[in-house]
């Protein structure tokens, strides 16, 4: 004889109901008949809460008789004397059947309790990984992996249509249609040789083996956890896209007003001098004609920033040479140099420093009365290198703001300039690992900027 | 070296005429061309003593032209007129025989300069034993350095440098040039050196090292002794 698990759970039911039987046949004489009554819900909710429902039922149908056989006298007979004996044994039956009724609830709701909570593990876990993702091909190959996982199926992303059987062509194309579980042991075309799972906004994945149905549930989450990361990838690349759309537009703007304005003024004032003739007009000529140089310089390195086409260079410089090449470029300043002779050399880009170093000159320039500060230091990281004008310096809150392409800070209108200079600061420096941070002097009037190269 | 004859290389006619005023100005001749070909066609049949070439011109190659310039006439003063941020073709221009550079836009003074110290290189008797540059006197030929009339010692590195500078006083020399001339062909690269003995001979010599005014970089290329005024 086989033992089946309905076998063992009906011996459990007949040997409790035998033990509390005779615990009841004991008790005849000291106990109510409804009291001894209620023993055999025992059994009823021991087995209602292992074997189910039926079970239980079943256990109090058995009970019932059983106590009306052996304790209900007659003794020995399935007759009732006593009417309220009649009632208490219906009364047993009925709170057997609510009881077992109420058990395997509860039992169940134990069972899905645990099932869910593994789940969620799985699914929680499996979120996890895939919201750190950024491509949607990953995404669907670690789905493809995590149910060969928990399946043992083959799992095949994207499978081809070509090389289908009728069945599950249509399948595929149902489960595409519908966005569920389609194919081989599902309701729907169980005939086809493989299971499909769509993936929301991604493609499709054919499982070689049926999946159990308490197992289907997971694999749905899971396909559209997968499907929400896909989506989310997607949107975040849209947004990004009309990001730096919306920003190219910006630029263009932008550069349009400013580069027209600020080219359009120095060569107003050199054809002006020059039509004028006058030789003390050549210096201030000159004067607009470097202007123009630098702004031109300086549109080549923003161009050359946002092509991302910054080759470096790299050799161990000392700044007392990068200053002074600076100065050179940026006449009108008079700089007040405090360099140690035993500053520790940098490492930089010699054209791109430079090219910073003019900026920053350049922009103290304009914005003080020429008389700049420079000022290098060993620090722990590395060395740092002030640059300080005398000017109004920066208003409270725009010390990252100044760094910003365009970034003309409010009430300098006037001060002629691209707002070019001091991002091209920045993208070079960050290119080449040199931080660049701004604020004012320490109980003075100016801004101070500063280049901190790592040692 | 007044009367000296200059060609002037360049495809563009406005360029070729600001140089020729720059250089005709300071009492030199000047003939043009406005490609390669005729340049090379001009050094052979002119003779001239200088040559100003912009390194983009449309039928060769500029980089090309110095090296055949260089081959053709080993003592023709050459002087690269480029762009501001090419660096790399000013460096390959100056190891490929190239005297100087001038960037464009360039200052008129600046550029006559350079023509000047170029031509001075080529001028026989060869230069000069002592070099002197504002308060710095260094002697070629019995090694002493002098700055306001006392000795300065120097250590053998240090001298070597100062006097490669000083042999080709007012030209830029590069960092590859300089490494190997005083640290010998396999120190080629290494840039360190050069900053550190630069430096000690600025302490030295510099009459404000944070300034330095004597012995100038030039980023990126290389350093240059300046002859300044006594």
């Amino acid at each position: 004889m086989r033992i089946t698990p309905s076998l063992v759970a009906a011996l459990s039911a007949l040997t409790l109901i035998a033990a509390v039987t005779g615990v009841g046949a004991a008790l005849t004489d000291r106990l109510e008949a409804a009291s001894i009554a209620l023993l055999y819900l025992l059994p009823v909710m021991l087995v209602s809460a292992r074997w189910g429902l039926m079970a239980g039922l079943g256990t109090g149908a058995v009970s019932a008789l059983a106590f009306n056989f052996f304790l209900l006298p007659p003794r020995y007979t399935l007759r009732i004397a006593d009417p309220d004996n009649l009632v208490t044994m219906l009364v047993l039956f009925a709170v057997a059947a609510a009881t077992s009724q109420l058990t395997d609830r509860l039992r169940r709701a134990i069972h899905q309790a645990n099932l869910t909570a593994a789940d969620n593990i799985e699914i929680a876990g499996f979120t996890r990984i895939v919201a750190a993702m950024a491509d949607p091909v990953a995404v669907e190959r670690h789905l493809a992996d995590t149910f060969a996982g928990l399946t043992s199926a083959g799992v095949m992303i994207a499978p081809d249509e070509d090389g289908m059987n009728g069945l599950d062509r249509a399948a595929a194309r149902w489960a595409l249609a519908h966005g569920g579980i389609t194919g081989r042991g599902t309701e729907v075309m169980a005939g086809a040789d493989h299971l499909f799972v769509p993936v929301a906004g991604g493609s499709l994945l054919a499982l070689s083996a049926p999946v159990p149905v308490a197992r289907r549930p997971l694999i749905e989450a899971l396909a559209v956890q997968a499907g929400h990361a896909i989506e989310r990838i997607r949107l975040a690349a849209e947004r990004q896209e009309i990001d730096r759309h919306h920003e190219r537009e910006a630029l263009r703007t932008a550069l349009l007003s400013s580069v027209g304005h600020d080219l359009r003024s120095p060569l107003t004032t050199i054809i002006g001098e020059v039509e004028t003739g006058a030789p003390e007009a050549m210096p201030r000529i000159a004067v607009e004609a470097r202007r123009l140089e630098r702004l031109i310089d300086n549109l080549l390195g923003m161009a050359r920033i946002e092509a991302g086409e910054i080759r470096l260079a790299i050799e161990p410089i000392d700044l007392i040479d990068a200053v002074q090449a600076a100065l050179q470029d940026v006449r009108d300043v008079t700089a007040d140099i405090a360099l140690p002779a035993d500053l520790p050399f940098v490492r930089a880009d010699p054209q791109f420093l430079h090219h910073m170093l003019v900026n920053l000159l350049d922009n103290a320039r304009k914005h003080g009365s020429g008389a700049v500060s420079i000022i290098g230091r060993a620090v722990d990281g590395g060395v740092q290198l002030d640059i300080a004008d005398d000017g109004p310096g920066l208003p409270p809150g725009s010390e990252t703001a100044v760094f910003e392409r365009f970034a003309r800070l409010a009430g300098s209108d006037r001060i002629p300039g691209s707002g070019l200079g001091l991002a091209i600061v920045r993208g070079f420096g960050s290119a080449m690992g040199i931080g660049t941070s701004a604020g004012n002097r320490a109980g003075g009037h100016g801004a101070v900027f500063t280049l901190s190269f790592p040692r | 070296m007044t009367g000296a004859t200059v060609l002037i290389v360049d495809d563009e006619a406005t360029i070729r005429r600001l140089l020729s005023v720059v250089v005709t100005r300071a009492g030199y001749r000047s003939i043009e061309a406005p490609s390669g070909s005729s340049a090379l066609h001009l050094l052979a049949t002119a003779r001239p003593d200088a040559m100003l070439i912009d390194l983009g011109l449309p039928d060769r190659d500029g980089l090309e032209l110095i090296a055949s310039v260089r081959t053709a006439d080993p003592r023709i003063a050459l002087i690269v007129v480029s762009a501001r941020d090419a660096t790399a073709e000013k460096v390959a221009a100056l190891d490929l025989g190239a005297d100087d550079y001038v960037t464009k836009p360039f200052d008129g003074d600046e550029l006559l300069a350079r023509l000047r110290a170029a031509l001075r290189r080529n001028a026989s008797p060869p230069a000069e034993a002592v070099v002197c540059s504002g308060s710095v006197e260094i002697d070629l030929v019995t090694r002493m350095v002098r700055r306001a009339g006392s000795e300065i010692r120097l250590p053998p590195k240090e001298y070597a440098l100062l006097a490669e500078l000083a042999r080709h006083a007012g030209r830029v020399l590069t960092h590859r040039h300089l490494l190997e001339a005083v640290w010998g062909k396999a120190h080629g690269e290494d840039v360190e050196y050069l900053r550190v003995a630069a430096r000690a001979l600025r302490l030295k010599l510099e009459d404000d090292p944070a300034r330095p005014a004597l012995i100038r970089n030039e980023p990126g290329i290389g350093y240059r002794l300046m002859l300044l005024p006594a």
